[in-house]
C-alpha cells in the first residue's frame, strides 16, 4: 500500500505585528504598497480590513502605520523553520503576502514520532515555545493544508492542536470531504478565474469536486487556463498526466539548514604568549577542516575568539581572498595576523568558529606538458597577507577599468581577490594614453614664455576634447601630450570651464 | 698514487661572481630579455641580470622611464608584476594597451621606510613574484638598507629599484646600476656599473622611443611644430539660456 502523504500547514496571521519590537498597542496597520496587508486587534476593531487604502485605514482611526518588514519576518520564519527540522526534513517556506507560513511534510516521521498526534503535539509544542501565533491545517497535500489552516482557527494548547488535527481519518478521501464546504473565494491568487467559477455556478470546493469527477480536470483548464487546473491537481491531490504516478513523485523539498562550526579547546593554565596559541590553532584548524570536507563546504573567514578565566573574550577575523577547504593557508594567515597583535589578557580558552560558509567548488586545472613553472595562487595570498598585516588591507590592490569618459574616473582599484575589467572600448583601444596617471590633476602655470610644470611645457600633439557628465557637473577637457624642456612626455589638459592648464599624466 | 688535476682551482674560476679582470667569459647568459639588442650586448648577462639589485637613477619627483625600459621585460612575466611605492597610479587603459595582464599587475602602497624595506623584502623572496619594481621612499636608503634588498633576491626574479639621480653619488652593492636621461627620440641609459664587467667609462646606450607615433618626434627644433591652442575653445553648454 502506498504511503499517503501528510502535510501540515502553519500559516502565521499576525507575522507582521510579532515581528515588531515593541510590540504596538495603538491601533496601527502594516502597508505594502500604499495597500493595508496587516491590522492589529485594535485597528480591526475599529473596522480596517485588509486590502483597504492607507487612507482609508487612517481614516478609520489607524493611529498607526508601519511598512512591512520582510525581510524581519524572513529571519523569523527561518528561525522558526530551524525549530521545527527537528521534526521534520520536509519544510517549505510558503510566501505570502497576508499570512506567510511553513508547510511540513509528516508521513515520512510518523514512526519515529509514534504517530500523527504525538508528531504534531511536538510541532505545536516547538511552534508554542517561539511565541508565534499560529493556525494548522492537515491534508493529503500541501495546497489542502494550506486552504484548511485558513479556516481554522486559533487552538490554545499543543494537545488540542493534535487532537483536532487527528481526528480525521489519515485518507485522501477524508481530507477531500473536509474541503467540501471550503468556498473558493478563500482560494489565493486567481480572482478572475474565481469570478468566473462563481458566474458558472461553482461556489465550493465540493462543486469543483463533483465537476472533476464527472468530466475530469480538462474541461476546467479548457475554460479557465493551466495555471488554475495545476492548483486544482496539487490541491486534489490528482496526477493527471502519468499511468504510475509512484514512479515519478516529485521529491518532497528537504529543508538544509546553515551548519556552522564552532569548537573550543581550554588550556591547561592561562597562556600569555601568542607562540603557545599555534598548538591549539593547528589543532582546532584540522577539526574545521575535516567538517568542511566532511559536509563539501569551502569559507572566507574564520573567526578566533579568545577568553580568559573571567569570560571577558575578544574576536579576531582571519579572511582569504580565495575560499579555502584546505586549512594551511587559513593558519599562515592566523599566524600573521596574531604576530601582529599582543595578547591584551590572559587566553584560557581559544575557540574557532566558522559562520559562513558555502558549497565546495571543484576547480578544473590545466595539466602541466610543458613542464613551465606553475605559480601556486596561494602563495601570492600569503604574501599579500603578509603586506595588509604591515601596511594595512588598503595598501595592496590591483587597477582596473571602468566605464567611464573621465581618465581619472576610467581607473578604479580593486583587491586582489577581484578579477580586473580589462575590456577596453574599440573606441579606446588606439588613443595615446600614459603609463601613469596623477589621481589630482596637478596645476600648471601660465608664465609669460608658455606653460611651466617643472620645466617649460611645448604641446606636440593633440587636442584631443573629452566632454561628458553634462547632466550632473559638466566636464570639458581638451588633452594634449607635452613635451617638457628634460624631454619628458606628459598628458596635459585645458579644462574649457575653469580655463586652467593640468597636467594629468606621465608618458613613462 | 693517481696525480689528480687541481680542482679547487678550476672550481674557483668557474664561479660567476670570481673577477678575472676583463675576462668576463663565464658569466652565464640567463639574463632576463631587456627587448633591446643594444641594452642585451651591453649587459653581461645579456639581458637583466636574474635575482640580483638593478638600480636605475632617473629624475626625481617624477614618473620617468620605468616602463620604456622595463615593458618590454614585463610582457615576459608570466608570474605577478608587483609596484612598491610607486610614484602615481597605473593608468588601466595604457596598460591595456602595452599588453599586460591587469590581473597580474599589483600596486603596494608604503608609507615610510621601514614599511618599503620590510614589503620589498617579503616581495624580493617570494616566487611568485615575476618582477618587484620598487620606487624609493622620501627616505633615503642607507648602504645597509641596499643591502637588505640586495640579498632579498631569489634566483629568478627581476628587481628594479629606482631612485633620484643624486643617489649616484653614495655607494651601492647593486649588481646593476644605471641612469636614464630622455632625449628628443630616444632614452639614453647610462651604465655606471655592473657586476661581472669593469665599466672603464659611463658606457652609453640609446634605445628608441616606443609608444608614440614616430611623426610627433623630429630632429629640428620642436618649437616650430608645436601646438597652440586656440585662445577659447569653444564649449557649448545645454544649459546656456542665451
Amino acid at each position: 500500500m502506498s504511503r499517503v502523504p501528510l502535510w501540515l500547514a502553519l500559516r502565521l496571521p499576525q507575522l507582521a505585528e510579532q515581528v515588531q519590537s515593541p510590540l504596538e498597542t495603538q491601533p496601527t496597520v502594516w502597508v505594502h504598497k500604499h495597500r493595508v496587508t496587516h491590522a492589529n486587534t485594535g485597528a480591526r476593531q475599529l473596522g480596517v480590513k485588509r486590502g483597504q487604502n492607507v487612507a482609508t485605514a487612517t481614516a478609520l482611526g489607524a493611529r498607526q502605520s508601519h511598512a512591512r518588514d520582510f525581510a524581519a519576518e524572513a529571519c523569523a520564519l527561518g528561525q522558526l523553520t530551524e525549530h521545527l527540522y527537528h521534526c521534520t526534513p520536509y519544510i517549505q517556506r510558503r510566501e505570502h503576502l497576508f499570512e506567510p507560513g511553513l508547510q511540513l511534510e509528516l508521513s515520512r516521521c510518523l514512526k519515529l514520532f509514534s504517530g500523527a498526534e504525538n508528531l504534531i503535539r511536538t510541532v505545536a509544542m516547538r511552534v508554542q515555545a517561539t511565541g508565534f501565533i499560529c493556525v494548522y491545517g492537515v491534508a493529503h497535500t500541501a495546497e489542502a493544508a494550506w486552504l484548511l489552516a485558513k479556516t481554522s482557527s486559533q487552538e490554545c494548547t499543543p494537545s488540542e492542536v493534535a487532537a483536532r488535527l487527528v481526528k480525521t481519518p489519515h485518507s485522501s478521501q477524508a481530507f477531500l470531504e473536509q474541503l467540501q464546504t471550503v468556498p473558493l473565494a478563500d482560494i489565493d491568487g486567481f480572482p478572475e478565474e474565481v469570478a468566473g467559477l462563481n458566474k458558472s455556478g461553482f461556489f465550493t470546493f465540493g462543486d469543483i469536486a463533483t465537476q472533476v469527477a464527472r468530466d475530469g480536470i480538462s474541461s476546467l483548464k479548457k475554460r479557465f487556463g493551466a495555471t488554475l487546473a495545476h492548483y486544482l491537481c496539487d490541491l486534489f491531490g490528482i496526477d493527471n498526466q502519468l499511468h504510475q504516478p509512484s514512479l515519478f513523485q516529485t521529491a518532497a523539498p528537504m529543508f538544509q539548514p546553515e551548519s556552522h562550526f564552532d569548537e573550543q579547546l581550554q588550556f591547561d593554565y592561562p597562556v600569555t604568549l601568542v607562540d603557545q596559541l599555534y598548538p591549539a590553532m593547528r589543532l582546532l584548524l584540522e577539526q574545521l577542516g575535516t567538517y568542511l570536507r566532511q559536509h563539501q563546504l569551502q569559507c572566507h573567514d574564520i573567526i578566533w575568539r579568545l577568553a580568559d578565566i573571567h569570560n571577558k573574550s575578544e574576536d579576531i577575523t582571519v579572511h582569504s581572498d580565495r575560499a579555502q577547504q584546505g586549512t594551511e593557508l587559513l593558519y599562515e594567515l592566523s599566524r600573521i595576523r596574531f604576530e601582529h597583535h599582543p595578547l591584551g589578557f590572559e587566553v584560557d580558552t581559544l575557540g574557532l568558529r566558522c559562520l559562513r560558509t558555502e558549497a565546495f567548488a571543484n576547480r578544473s586545472q590545466r595539466l602541466n606538458f610543458t613542464g613551465a613553472v606553475e605559480h601556486n595562487p596561494q602563495a601570492i595570498s600569503i604574501t599579500a597577507a603578509k603586506l595588509k598585516a604591515h601596511l594595512g588591507d588598503k595598501a595592496v590592490f590591483k587597477v582596473s577599468l571602468r566605464d567611464d569618459h573621465v581618465p581619472e574616473q576610467s581607473v578604479t582599484c580593486i583587491p586582489l581577490g577581484e578579477r580586473a575589467c580589462q575590456k577596453l572600448a574599440p573606441a579606446q583601444q588606439h588613443l595615446l594614453r600614459p603609463k601613469w596617471l596623477f589621481s589630482t590633476p596637478k596645476p600648471i602655470q601660465l608664465r609669460a614664455q608658455g606653460l611651466y610644470w617643472q620645466g617649460y611645457l611645448t604641446l606636440v600633439n593633440g587636442p584631443e576634447r573629452i566632454q561628458t557628465q553634462w547632466w550632473d557637473a559638466p566636464i570639458a577637457r581638451d588633452y594634449f601630450i607635452a613635451l617638457r624642456s628634460d624631454a619628458l612626455r606628459l598628458w596635459v589638459y585645458q579644462d574649457l570651464h575653469a580655463q586652467q592648464w593640468y597636467v594629468q599624466g606621465v608618458f613613462g | 698514487m693517481n696525480k689528480q688535476p687541481p680542482p679547487l682551482l678550476e672550481t674557483v674560476l668557474r664561479r660567476q661572481d670570481v673577477w678575472r679582470g676583463f675576462v668576463p667569459s663565464f658569466a652565464a647568459e640567463d639574463g632576463v630579455e631587456t627587448g633591446y639588442p643594444l641594452l642585451n650586448a651591453a649587459l653581461v648577462h645579456s639581458g637583466w641580470p636574474p635575482g640580483a639589485l638593478v638600480e636605475v637613477c632617473q629624475d626625481a619627483g617624477a614618473a620617468s622611464a620605468e616602463w620604456q625600459l622595463l615593458l618590454p621585460a614585463l610582457r615576459q612575466a608570466r608570474g605577478f608584476v608587483v609596484l612598491l611605492n610607486p610614484p602615481a597610479l597605473p593608468f588601466a587603459s595604457a596598460l591595456v594597451q602595452a599588453g599586460l595582464d591587469l590581473d597580474r599587475v599589483l600596486v603596494v602602497q608604503t608609507d615610510d621606510k621601514p614599511g618599503f624595506l620590510k614589503s620589498y623584502v617579503e616581495l624580493a623572496r617570494t616566487s611568485v613574484c615575476d618582477v618587484v619594481l620598487a620606487w624609493q621612499p622620501a627616505q633615503t636608503l642607507s648602504y645597509t638598507d641596499l643591502r637588505k634588498c640586495a640579498l632579498a633576491g631569489n634566483d629568478h626574479s627581476l628587481c628594479v629599484l629606482f631612485r633620484p639621480f643624486n643617489a649616484l653619488r653614495q655607494s651601492s652593492p647593486a649588481a646593476l646600476r644605471l641612469a636614464c636621461f630622455w632625449r628628443r627620440t630616444q632614452l639614453e641609459v647610462r651604465i655606471y656599473k655592473q657586476k661581472g664587467a669593469l665599466v672603464k667609462e659611463r658606457e652609453r646606450v640609446l634605445l628608441p622611443v616606443a609608444g608614440l607615433p614616430a611623426e610627433l618626434w623630429r630632429p629640428d627644433d620642436f618649437a616650430e611644430t608645436s601646438i597652440q591652442p586656440a585662445a577659447t575653445a569653444q564649449v557649448v553648454s545645454l544649459f546656456d539660456k542665451t
